[in-house]
């Protein structure tokens, strides 16, 4: 376990020294956030606001809704560029998996991101919204909590979209694909329990998306259950390990038919 | 003038022969993109079932802004790939090739490189637009005119934002996310930019001249917001050049510059 620690800590010492990164990262998502908030202000002021969920409520939903977004660096990005240039090669001769090593290292990274945005991102929706949800400060905490789940599904997932490079020669589109699945069923514009009822709802909230990012925000007005979404995280987060050790052990093969 | 256009256009019909002879990676990128942007849009009916308008923001609204956003995407990856990989370029020293060349160097460095994806976002923005003109009997006379301000406006911003990497290293990926965003937030609704940020989209983040503007004339056939977006789309693209060889002096002036055969 020790090699992973220290990779992930590389990655943490890189994420960290990297300031104008981050503070773009961070620049961005206050704007993406503000915008959002916005959005559901222009919403209410016409008069069109869910009941019983107040802007302000909705106003922290969306905030930590975008804040998943940054929080897991573009691991998908790497695992290309390592594909594409043939790198992938020189890595696979080490005494490490190469898939491992890459989601320890975005762990690393995560770490920085967790740091930043919990502090500052949370200080900026507490500043720009007034006070703390209507529900207290505790479900804030709770959200956080399982964002760092969600977090570590959404690098599994970049993963599996990096790998995708060796079929497609380019994971951009395919991470593309898989954020757009995401804003659908993860609850990212507004709360899945507000979909309409031609959406599958139920089946909606049992899927990886929503326990990602919906269902965590959704603590916040008040809906859901912290262990209900944590144990949903757990089952995901396996399965799609599973899946995905699978998935890599097919990509190796197909290295060694053609050459790194 | 005459020189440059010429070579504008070998630039841009190599780029094509070069997508034209991946036909199959292009038709499969073509395909994803397609389905990516079909799932994407039911974001917005869900949104608008909520909602009838989000102040005066409609569905017929969203599938022009999003046609649009993704269209000027497509357009920009097409043609002007390069322009998204300049901080790259700069990074490593690559521009030193096109500064010996008799040719302007943003023309070489935006256009020297493309990404066939950019093909399928183009005719997925097309079909949004197209549906849209169907469905609510919008007049689509203007549209084609539109992609291409929209275009400029675009590649303006993907230039300027790049151009900050002749002074900031290792800036490809910050500057990746600032033209993904960029282009997302050109597809939201214009209402609920106000204040502050209505002056931030009508500036140095322009997207009021890329989708919001050019919606307002589709849907009103007022002309003066046709030529506010026009003069805003070439004061834009004027600064974001200015910009560029701003910081292309600094280049030039560094001590890394060499040439390749």
């Amino acid at each position: 376990m020790m090699k992973y620690f220290h990779f992930a800590r590389m990655a943490f010492a890189d994420y960290s020294n990297n300031r104008l990164r981050m503070t773009t990262r961070f620049v961005v998502y206050m704007m993406l956030a503000w915008v959002m908030i916005g959005m559901w202000r222009v919403i209410y002021a016409t008069g069109h606001g869910p009941v019983g969920i107040s802007l302000h409520d909705m106003g922290w939903y969306n905030g930590i809704v975008q804040m998943m977004f940054f929080l897991s660096p573009r691991l998908f990005v790497v695992i290309d560029e390592d594909v594409r240039s043939g790198n992938i090669a020189y890595f696979l001769n080490r005494p490490i998996p190469y898939l491992w090593m890459r989601l320890s290292e975005g762990i690393g990274a995560l770490c920085v991101h967790l740091i930043v945005f919990f502090t500052f991102g949370t200080a900026f929706l507490y500043a720009y919204l007034g006070a703390w949800p209507s529900i207290g400060v505790v479900p804030v905490v709770a959200a956080l909590t399982l964002l760092i789940g969600g977090s570590i599904i959404h690098l599994l997932f970049q993963i599996c979209c990096g790998l995708g490079t060796f079929w497609t020669d380019d994971a951009a589109f395919i991470y593309n694909a898989y954020m757009k699945v995401m804003l659908l069923l993860g609850g990212i514009y507004l709360p899945i329990s507000l979909y309409p009822s031609f959406m599958p709802i139920k089946l909606i909230e049992l899927l990886p998306f929503s326990s990602m990012v919906g269902a965590p925000s959704a603590l916040l007005i008040g809906v859901g259950s912290f262990w209900g979404v944590l144990g949903l995280q757990i089952v995901w987060g396996a399965v799609i390990m599973v899946l995905l050790h699978r998935f890599y052990a097919v990509c190796l093969r197909k290295v060694e038919v053609h050459g790194g | 003038m005459a020189g440059n256009l010429r070579y504008l256009w070998a630039l841009l019909s190599i780029t094509f022969k070069s997508v034209a002879s991946q036909r199959g990676a292009m038709l499969l990128r073509g395909v994803f993109a397609f389905v990516t942007h079909l799932i994407y849009f039911p974001v917005w009916y869900v949104m608008f079932s909520f909602t009838p308008s989000i102040g005066g923001w409609t569905l017929q609204h969203a599938f022009l802004g999003y046609g649009i956003s993704i269209a000027c995407w497509g357009i920009v990856a097409l043609t002007m790939f390069g322009l998204r990989t300049l901080p790259q370029q700069i990074d490593n020293g690559e521009l030193d090739s096109y500064l010996t060349l008799p040719k302007p160097v943003l023309l070489s460095a935006a256009l020297s490189t493309s990404r066939n994806s950019g093909l399928g976002e183009l005719l997925v923005g097309i079909g949004f637009i197209c549906f849209a003109g169907f469905k609510y009997h919008i007049d689509l006379t203007f549209i084609p005119l539109i992609l291409v301000m929209g275009s400029i406006v675009f590649a303006s911003g993907i230039l300027f934002f790049a151009s900050f990497g002749f002074w900031l290293r290792q800036f490809y990926a910050s500057a990746e996310e600032l033209y993904f965003n960029y282009n997302l937030m050109s597809s939201r609704p214009a209402p609920i930019f106000t204040g502050i940020f209505k002056i931030i989209t009508l500036t140095i983040v322009p997207i009021g001249f890329m989708t919001h503007i050019p919606i307002e004339f589709i849907m009103t056939h007022q002309f003066k917001f046709l030529a506010f977006a026009m003069v805003g789309t070439v004061a834009y693209a004027i600064f974001a050049i200015a910009f560029f060889y701003h910081g292309l002096k600094y280049y030039e002036s560094g001590n890394r510059f060499g040439v390749r055969g």
